[in-house]
C-alpha cells in the first residue's frame, strides 16, 4: 500500500434517493480499473450495480448497507464509502461521515437540493466534513443545473460556486466547459472512457467567460496572490485557482460545483480530478480522541503510522468467515499479527487477517497504515468501538444514535426459523444500532424496533434471503412514552411483618420533569437512608421506569430526588428498599400529572402543483401541522409534521392521490404530548388488550 | 411573567395594540428600507406579535425557504421570551405554530392568481383561514402597481390586511404614499442603531430601535457608545 499520506482521500458519496449515487460510484469504480464492465441499477442484464452488493438492494434498486470500497486516480488513493439515500438508513450516512474526511454531495439537475439533500448536509456541517457538489442529470429533460446551484446557496447556505458550465442540456448535452483551463471537455468511447480537451464551442463563449470571472472573483477571496493577479490583470496559472478552491473548499467555505451525467458516462473523469484537487487528505482533517486517564481532555490525532494506535470500527458485516470490521486507523498503523485493545471492554485482540475492501469482494493486505480505511477479520466488537495500543487510555468520541421510533412483533413459522431469526437477529443488531430487538414475554413475541417502516420492512426482507427464517409481522407499533408534567412529593413506607425476617424501608422526596431520560438525586443527609441502601433505592425506581404506570409505556424526563427516609436495624435490606423505591415513585407519579409523548416526524412531500390542495388533505387529516408550502415551478414542496402514528401506510395513500407523481421524506422530529381524544383511544385499546390476555 | 404580560409591556406595542388593528381589513402596512437593515426581522415580530394575540398569520417568502422563515419566528420567539422571562407553557410556541402558515414562491414566480389559487386550496378544506397576511420580498419596481391592484381586490373581498416589506428606492416611497397603504414603517441608520420611525399613519411618533445582538425591536436608549 502507498505510504504518502497526502496522496489519501476518504470521501463518501451522500444524496436524496435516486439522484444517482450508486451509478455513479459504478463509473468511478470503472474509470479507475477497479471493474471492467458497467452494470446499471436494475439494468435489463440482471447484474446490477458493483457496490448494490446485496440481492435485495439489487431489487428494490436502493443502496441499503454502506460498502467500502478503494480505487486509484492520478496516482492518488481513494477510499469510497457508498451511503445510502433513504432517511431511514440515516445511521448509516452517519456513521460513514464520522470516518470521513471529504464528500461528494451529488444533486439531480432536475430535482435539485431535496429534502434529504438538507439532512445530509446538516450531517456534513455536524462532522464538519467539507464537500464538493454534483450535478448529476445535465441530460435530463428539465435539467437546470444553474438553478441548483442557486438552491445550494439558498437553502443550504452553500458559497457554491460553478466551475463548469454545460455544453448543450436536455437531451443535448454533450459535456462540459472547464473554467478552470477554459477548455470543453467531452467524453467518448463505449463508456465515456476517452476525454477530449479542445476549444470552447462558439455558442457558450461568451457564457464561459462570464462564468469564469464569477468564479474567479469567489475563489480570490482564499487567495491573496489571485486577488493580486486578477487586479494586475496578468495571466492566472491554473495552479494557483485550484490552490485557492482547495483552500476555500477545506475551511468549508466554498463549495465547488461540478456537472454531468454519470448515467451517460459524461463529466465523471473531472470529477475525480476534483476529489484528487479540492478534498481533504487524512492530514488536512483534525481529529481527536478523548483521554480517558486524563478527565476525558480532548487529544489531537496525528496520522503518524509511528504513533500508538487510535482506530475506529464504524461497520459490522457478519460474512461467511465470521465478523468483518471496518476501521478507520486515525493514528499508528494496524498490521498483520500485532496486538490492539478495545477501549470499551479493555480486551486484548490479536489482529489476524488485515483486508481492504472492495464492494463484496476483498484483497488481503499485511497492514493498515494512520489515515487508512480496511477491514479486520475475527475481531469481536461492536459498531462504534475504539482500538488502542495496549496501554493507551483514548477514545474515540461516540458518534450519534437516535433512538428508534418504530416497532413491530414478529413470530417465526417455525422452529428452523426461530434458530435462523435469532441468529439473523444478533448479526442485524450488532451491526446496526438503530436497529433493537427484545423478546416480549407477556405477548410472546419478538419485538423488533427501528428508524421507520422501511427500515424494518428491509431487516424483516434480508431475514427471509439471507437467513431463511419465514417470520409473520405483526401491525408496526409506535413507541410511546409516559412523562411526567409536574412536580409531585411522595413519602412511601414499606412494611412487611408476616413471620420470619420482616421488609422495612422508608423513603421521601419528589419527582420532577427534566430533560435527560432519568436523573437520581440523592440528597439525604445525616443518614435517614443507611448510603449501602442508596443504590437499592436507584435500583428500584429505574426498574419503574420500562413499564409506566399510566400505561405501560417506557417512562422518561423524569428527575428523582429523595430528601428523607427511615431504615430498620434488622428489617431493612436491599429487597426493601427496592419495593420502597417502586412504592415511591408509584405515588409520586400519579400525582405529577403523567402525560403520554409521541413520536412526531418531519414530513415533505413533493408533488406537482395541481396536488397541492389534496396533498395538504392529507397531511391535514393525519392530525398534521403544516409548516408551509413551497413553490419549485412545477413542483412544490409541504413540510409538515405529522405524528408517526398517522403515516402507516401512507406512501399508498399518497400514491393514489397523486397519480404516483409525489414523493415524500420522513424523519424523526421530537416526542410531543398527545391530544386527549387519541389518549383515550389508547387506554380503550389498552384495556382491551388486557382483557384478553385475561 | 406571563406570555399576557410580556406583550403588554414589550416595546412593540407603541406601534399600535396589534398589527391587525393598526390596519383595517382589506388595508395595507409596509415596513421600508435600505437592504440589511431588518426588513424581515421587523416583518417577522408584527407577524410574532400578531399570532401571540391571536390572529392567524399567513407569512409569503419569496426569498427565504420555508424552513428559514420558519427559523425567523423561533429565533426571534426564544429571544423575546428570553428578554422578557417569560414562563411559558409548552402549548404556546405549539399554537403559534398552528396559526402560522409559511407560503413561498420564486421571485419570478409569484401572482395574485396563483396565490389565489393556492389559497382557496387550503381554505376549502378548512386547514387555514388567515386574517392577516406578511409578504416579504414582493419587488416594487415596473409590474408592482397591478400586483397591488390584484391583491387589494383578493383581500378587501376576504378582509384580510397585509403586510410588506419594501427595498428603500424612489420607485417604492412613491407607490407606499398612494392608497391602499394606510401605515409605513421605515428602517434606517442613525449612530450605529436601527431607528424604527412611522412614515405614514400609526399612532405617531415613536422612541424604537432594533437591538443589533438579537434584531428584537426595543426602546431606544440615546446614542450608542
Amino acid at each position: 500500500m502507498e505510504k504518502r499520506i497526502d496522496n489519501v482521500r476518504n470521501i463518501g458519496i451522500s444524496a436524496h434517493i435516486d439522484s444517482g449515487k450508486t451509478t455513479l460510484t459504478e463509473r468511478i469504480l470503472y474509470y479507475t480499473n477497479r471493474i471492467h464492465a458497467i452494470h446499471d441499477v436494475k439494468g435489463k442484464d440482471g447484474v446490477g450495480a458493483t457496490m448494490d452488493s446485496m440481492e435485495l438492494e439489487r431489487e428494490r434498486g436502493i443502496t441499503i448497507a454502506s460498502a467500502a470500497t478503494y480505487c486509484e486516480w492520478d496516482g492518488h488513493q481513494i477510499n469510497i464509502i457508498d451511503t445510502p439515500g433513504h432517511v431511514d438508513f440515516t445511521i448509516e450516512v452517519e456513521r460513514s461521515l464520522r470516518v470521513l474526511d471529504g464528500a461528494i454531495l451529488v444533486l439531480c439537475a432536475v430535482g435539485g437540493v431535496q429534502s434529504q439533500s438538507i439532512t445530509v448536509d446538516q450531517q456534513m456541517k455536524r462532522y464538519n466534513v467539507p464537500c464538493i457538489a454534483f450535478i448529476n442529470k445535465c441530460d435530463r429533460s428539465g435539467a437546470n443545473p444553474n438553478r441548483v446551484i442557486q438552491q445550494l446557496q439558498e437553502k443550504l447556505g452553500h458559497n457554491a460556486v460553478s466551475l463548469q458550465i454545460p455544453i448543450g442540456i436536455e437531451g443535448d448535452f454533450e459535456g462540459v466547459v472547464d473554467l478552470i483551463r477554459m477548455e470543453a471537455v467531452t467524453f467518448s468511447g463505449q463508456n465515456g472512457e476517452f476525454v477530449q480537451r479542445g476549444p470552447i464551442p462558439q455558442a457558450v463563449q461568451a457564457e464561459a467567460a462570464e462564468a469564469r470571472e464569477q468564479l474567479l472573483d469567489a475563489v480570490s477571496a482564499f487567495s491573496d496572490e489571485l486577488t493580486e493577479a486578477i487586479l494586475e490583470e496578468r495571466d492566472i496559472p491554473v495552479p494557483m485557482i485550484l490552490e485557492a478552491i482547495r483552500r476555500g473548499t477545506l475551511q468549508r467555505r466554498l463549495t465547488p460545483v461540478l456537472m454531468g451525467s454519470a448515467y451517460r458516462n459524461k463529466g465523471v473523469q473531472p470529477l475525480l480530478d476534483a476529489v484528487v484537487h479540492y478534498l481533504p487528505c487524512p492530514s488536512d482533517v483534525e481529529n481527536t480522541a478523548l483521554d480517558m486517564e486524563n478527565d476525558e481532555a480532548p487529544v489531537r490525532l496525528v496520522p503518524d503510522s509511528d504513533l500508538p494506535v487510535a482506530a475506529l470500527a464504524f461497520k459490522l458485516e457478519d460474512g461467511q468467515y465470521g465478523q468483518l470490521t471496518y476501521i478507520r486507523v486515525y493514528q499508528g498503523m494496524i498490521a498483520k499479527g500485532s496486538t490492539i485493545v478495545n477501549a470499551r471492554t479493555g480486551k486484548k485482540v490479536k489482529v489476524g487477517r488485515v483486508v481492504r475492501m472492495h464492494a463484496n469482494q476483498m484483497e488481503d493486505i499485511e497492514a493498515i497504515p494512520a489515515g487508512y480505511i480496511g477491514a479486520l477479520f475475527g475481531i469481536e466488537c461492536a459498531s462504534g468501538d475504539t482500538f488502542v495500543s495496549p496501554g493507551s487510555r483514548l477514545t474515540m468520541t461516540s458518534m450519534f444514535v437516535p433512538k428508534p421510533v418504530i416497532s413491530l412483533s414478529i413470530v417465526p413459522k417455525d422452529n428452523k426459523s426461530q434458530i435462523n431469526m435469532s441468529k439473523a437477529l444478533n448479526r442485524f443488531t450488532k451491526e446496526d444500532p438503530t436497529f433493537k430487538a427484545h423478546y416480549n414475554e407477556e405477548t410472546n413475541e419478538t419485538i423488533i424496533e427501528g428508524m421507520g417502516e422501511l427500515h424494518l420492512d428491509v431487516y424483516v426482507e434480508r431475514m427471509r434471503r439471507e437467513y431463511n427464517a419465514e417470520v409473520t409481522t405483526g401491525i408496526p407499533q409506535v413507541a410511546y412514552r409516559e412523562t411526567i408534567t409536574q412536580t409531585a412529593e411522595f413519602n412511601y413506607t414499606h412494611k412487611k411483618q408476616t413471620g420470619g425476617a420482616g421488609q422495612f424501608g422508608r423513603i421521601a422526596g419528589y419527582l420532577e420533569p427534566c430533560e435527560e431520560d432519568f436523573v437520581f438525586d440523592n440528597q439525604i443527609t445525616g443518614g435517614a437512608i443507611p448510603t449501602q441502601f442508596i443504590p437499592s433505592c436507584e435500583k428500584g425506581f429505574r426498574q419503574c421506569l420500562a413499564k409506566g404506570p399510566l400505561m405501560g409505556f417506557p417512562v422518561t424526563g423524569v428527575k428523582v430526588v429523595i430528601t428523607d427516609g427511615a431504615s430498620h436495624a434488622v428489617d431493612s435490606s436491599d429487597m426493601a428498599f427496592q419495593a420502597a423505591a417502586r412504592g415511591a415513585f408509584q405515588e409520586g407519579y400519579r400525582k405529577a400529572r403523567p402525560v403520554i409523548h409521541e413520536p412526531i416526524m418531519k414530513v415533505a412531500v413533493e408533488t406537482p402543483t395541481e396536488f397541492q390542495g389534496a396533498v395538504m388533505g392529507l397531511l391535514n387529516q393525519r392530525r398534521g401541522m403544516i409548516v408551509g408550502a413551497q413553490d419549485e415551478g412545477q413542483f412544490c414542496v409541504i413540510e409538515s409534521h405529522v405524528p408517526l402514528a398517522e403515516m402507516f401506510g401512507f406512501s399508498t395513500v399518497l400514491r393514489s392521490a397523486t397519480q404516483g407523481k409525489a414523493q415524500f421524506t420522513m424523519e424523526f422530529l421530537t416526542y410531543k404530548q398527545i391530544p386527549q381524544s387519541v389518549a383515550d383511544q389508547l387506554a380503550k385499546k389498552a384495556a382491551e388488550t388486557k382483557k384478553h390476555a385475561a | 411573567m406571563l406570555i399576557a404580560d410580556a406583550i403588554q409591556k414589550s416595546p412593540i406595542r407603541q406601534l399600535g395594540t396589534d398589527p391587525k388593528t393598526m390596519l383595517k381589513p382589506g388595508r395595507f402596512g409596509a415596513v421600508v428600507a435600505d437592504p440589511g437593515m431588518g426588513k424581515t426581522s421587523l416583518l417577522v415580530q408584527l407577524g410574532l406579535y400578531a399570532l401571540l394575540n391571536g390572529n392567524p398569520v399567513l407569512h409569503i417568502s419569496l426569498n427565504d425557504p420555508v424552513h428559514k422563515v420558519s427559523l425567523w419566528y423561533k429565533e426571534l420567539f426564544r429571544h423575546f421570551v428570553r428578554k422578557y422571562a417569560v414562563e411559558v407553557a409548552a402549548d404556546v410556541w405549539e399554537a403559534v405554530q398552528c396559526r402560522r402558515f409559511i407560503m413561498t414562491f420564486q421571485v419570478e414566480g409569484f401572482s395574485v392568481p396563483k396565490l389565489r389559487e393556492r389559497l382557496t386550496d387550503i381554505t376549502e378544506q378548512g386547514i387555514f383561514t388567515p386574517s392577516i397576511l406578511m409578504l416579504d420580498g414582493l419587488r416594487f419596481d415596473e409590474g408592482v402597481s397591478e400586483i397591488l391592484e390584484a391583491m387589494r381586490a383578493l383581500c378587501e373581498t376576504m378582509q384580510w390586511s397585509v403586510w410588506f416589506t419594501a427595498a428603500g428606492t424612489p420607485e417604492a416611497r412613491a407607490v407606499l404614499k398612494n392608497d391602499p397603504f394606510d401605515v409605513v414603517l421605515g428602517l434606517r441608520m442613525e449612530d450605529k442603531t436601527v431607528r424604527i420611525s412611522v412614515e405614514k399613519g400609526g399612532g405617531g411618533p415613536v422612541d424604537l430601535c432594533l437591538d443589533p445582538d438579537t434584531m428584537l425591536i426595543q426602546r431606544f436608549m440615546g446614542r450608542a457608545e
